[in-house]
């Protein structure tokens, strides 16, 4: 599908909601990878993108989980899982996304979701229900930070801020009124959790987090309940990494050029950092070990673009690990929150009926009020024709207003049926029955 | 049926149970997990019956049984390496099965009043050569941890499998502590060899050769890896190997000489 058609699509009635993308679930770190953007392409592409398909409303939420865009775009489901593919591969290349340009084509390694199924998975991203580790509360700020990057690009407009407005007070519901968030949850966190394969007791290792982010923050927070025998923070500004050590109240604080005399001190080594390019490389890792005694060294790299250089698991003395293979020690967490991941589950169901329920009386609002003129003009118009017949000149004043009640009733029972209809369907069935009443009445009752 | 043998039934019925809870209770379910506490339980009732049956009869393979049996225990808690008990628990067994078909009670082999001084000899190189069990059982889950963290299968992985650090440091004591008694074992055979008070019946060569294939397989993993700074992936292979040999070795003196070493 062409530009030219999809930009025909969006000037047809009625809107839908899609998102369309890839995520830990459908694709593993390589292809991820090559699909991230950073908050800086991503406000590049928004304008653009969005004018060139005409879009009405376009948001893109890039983590190391995901790289999903969401939007509002006209046309019908079928028409449309075409069009989102081609404005998936759009944004890549307007954001001069390279590695992406070999996915270009079949099979594209994305999904396409519109209608109540895009509603549906907003909801859960927003709740973190789709995250890597459910119930991990930095998923929340990223959706905010794609809702408000859109908005700074001109590309958000009333439906995605309804949408993002539920889903976001639908997660809060989820965090507040459950027990899945209870616990220390993210992929810092299992992060940390994975090093006890190295050693049950973590107080008894020495620990180096490469990176002074959020998620580096969040993994040396975690380390440092646990009084591990040293924790160094290696950093690309040194003074972000003081002042997490400041922060901590323990640690030392390096630079990044110090990280081959550090590697080769640490036991388990936690990279999160967002830089471009691989900072560790299977050199600086066989030398590290070689200086070693034989304790095990992990290296866990929970970046995206990756921090080291997948080769380093061919070091036979050093574990490598990334996001991807966190992915068993969360589902241990799992098995103990169940029973918070179904109650989590319904609220978001509830949630989204809600959403529905108002979306669909949003479009059918319109086409109940216009029915209802249409059938008040049209008894108005008749009653004035009818009753100006001769055999009606007789009639009383009751009589009169017996008939006119009579047709009023029928006309609003009529109009209530109609109501009633629109109410239970779905959008997309509430748009047929709209155009079905249009072309029976021959009127002009919006879709 | 006497004592002796309905103990050893008992013992051999319990660790042949253990053998077969254990290997079920290898999965992280809360079913599997009540197979490996059974297990343990079982362990427990098999290691009590083996020891009296090893007091009452003072035969070798029994006292070998009962101190691989010991030796596991001390290794569930010193170093909480309970899934060890997955692996001796049917060497125990089979132990078990040596002493009741080949080794019968009415024929002991250190049942002669041989003084304390002979007690000892015979004491640390059963424990010298139980530890070398325990060390192979230990090697066994490295390699397999080792492999499944190398080729990131970390879903196979039970949440209770113990971390590669505890197995490495366990590996190391275990060796050393193997390495220490099967020394004393010899010195104190030696000594006992040399002022001459071993009994003529006595067919003592080949407890010297076992003993002294057992030493040698210690020494020289414990010089590779404190001279050649062989890595513990090497260590736990060459443990495994060697242990190997020795078990072939040992049924070749058992079968195909016409002696019995235990």
């Amino acid at each position: 599908m062409n530009v030219t058609q999809i930009k025909s699509m969006s000037d047809q009635q009625p809107f839908l909601f899609f998102c369309v993308g890839n995520n830990h679930r459908t694709a593993p770190i390589s292809t991820r990878e090559s699909f991230y953007l950073s908050p800086d392409q991503i406000s590049a592409v928004l304008a653009t993108a969005a004018q060139r398909f005409s879009l009405r409303e376009l948001a893109v939420l890039s983590t190391c989980n995901r790289c999903e865009v969401f939007g509002v775009l006209a046309g019908d489901h079928a028409a449309a899982q075409t069009a989102l593919r081609d404005i998936y591969a759009a944004v890549h290349e307007i954001a001069g996304n390279r590695q992406a340009a070999v996915y270009q084509t079949d099979p594209f390694p994305v999904y396409t979701l519109t209608g109540l199924d895009a509603i549906r998975h907003t909801f859960k991203v927003a709740s973190s229900l789709d995250s890597l580790v459910p119930g991990e509360t930095q998923i929340t700020g990223q959706f905010k930070d794609a809702m408000n990057l859109a908005k700074s690009s001109g590309t958000f407009g009333p439906m995605l801020d309804r949408l993002s407005q539920a889903a976001l007070a639908t997660a809060k519901n989820i965090r507040t009124n459950t027990e899945i968030g209870r616990h220390k949850v993210s992929i810092s966190h299992a992060a940390v959790d994975l090093a006890k394969r190295a050693s049950s007791d973590l107080s008894t290792l020495n620990f180096l987090i490469i990176g002074a982010g959020e998620m580096a923050r969040v993994a040396a927070e975690y380390i440092a309940t646990y009084k591990p025998r040293s924790l160094a923070i290696a950093n690309r500004s040194r003074q972000k990494a003081f002042e997490l050590t400041e922060h901590l109240g323990v640690g030392e604080h390096h630079s990044l050029d110090s990280l081959p005399h550090l590697i080769a001190r640490a036991d388990v080594v936690i990279s999160a950092t967002s830089s471009p390019a691989y900072l560790v490389d299977t050199a600086m890792v066989q030398k590290a070990v070689e200086e070693r005694s034989d304790k095990p060294l992990f290296l866990i790299d929970i970046a995206l673009p990756r921090d080291i250089h997948p080769s380093v698991a061919d070091v036979s003395e050093a574990y490598l690990f990334d996001i991807d293979d966190l992915k068993s020690v969360v589902d241990g967490h799992l098995e103990k929150r169940k029973d918070a991941l179904k109650q989590a589950t319904d609220i978001l169901t509830s949630g989204v009926e809600s959403f529905a329920e108002w979306l669909t009386h949003r479009e059918v609002a319109p086409v109940i009020s216009d029915s209802a003129r249409y059938m008040s003009d049209l008894i108005t118009r008749e009653a004035a024709k009818t009753f100006s017949k001769d055999i009606f000149a007789n009639l009383s004043d009751k009589q009169r207003e017996a008939i006119e009640g009579f047709v009023e009733a029928v006309s609003s029972r009529v109009t209530g049926d109609i109501a009633q209809s629109l109410k239970k369907a779905s959008p997309e069935e509430a748009r047929d029955i709209s155009q079905a009443l249009q072309s029976i009445f021959g009127k002009d009752i919006r879709p | 049926m006497n004592d002796s043998a309905v103990f050893s039934v008992v013992s051999l019925a319990a660790f042949l149970v253990t053998s077969g809870l254990l290997a079920l209770g290898f999965k992280e379910t809360r079913k599997h997990r009540l197979f490996s506490r059974l297990g343990y339980l079982m362990f427990l009732v098999g290691t009590l019956s083996a020891t009296v049956l090893a007091l009452k009869t003072q035969t070798s393979s029994y006292l070998f049984a009962s101190a691989v049996c010991w030796a596991t225990i001390i290794s569930w808690f010193v170093w909480h390496l309970e899934i060890v008990g997955a692996f001796t628990a049917p060497v125990i067994a089979l132990t078990l099965m040596y002493g009741i078909f080949f080794s019968p009670i009415s024929s002991p082999s250190v049942s002669h009043d041989l003084g304390p001084a002979m007690r000892i000899h015979v004491a640390s190189a059963i424990i010298g050569q139980s530890f070398a069990v325990v060390a192979c059982g230990i090697s066994l889950l490295f390699i397999w941890l080792d492999k499944k963290l190398k080729k990131r299968q970390l879903t196979d992985l039970p949440q209770s499998f113990p971390a590669i650090s505890n197995l490495t440091n366990a590996l190391n004591i275990a060796l050393w502590i193997g390495f220490a008694f099967i020394s004393l074992g010899l010195v104190s055979g030696a000594l006992y060899f040399l002022v001459g008070s071993v009994p003529s019946e006595m067919n003592i060569m080949p407890k010297v050769i076992w003993a002294v294939l057992v030493w040698l397989w210690y020494l020289s993993i414990l010089a590779l890896k404190g001279i050649l700074s062989y890595r513990p992936q090497r260590v736990a292979r060459l443990s495994l190997i060697g242990f190997a040999l020795l078990a072939v070795s040992w049924f070749g003196l058992i079968f195909v000489a016409p002696w019995r070493p235990l």
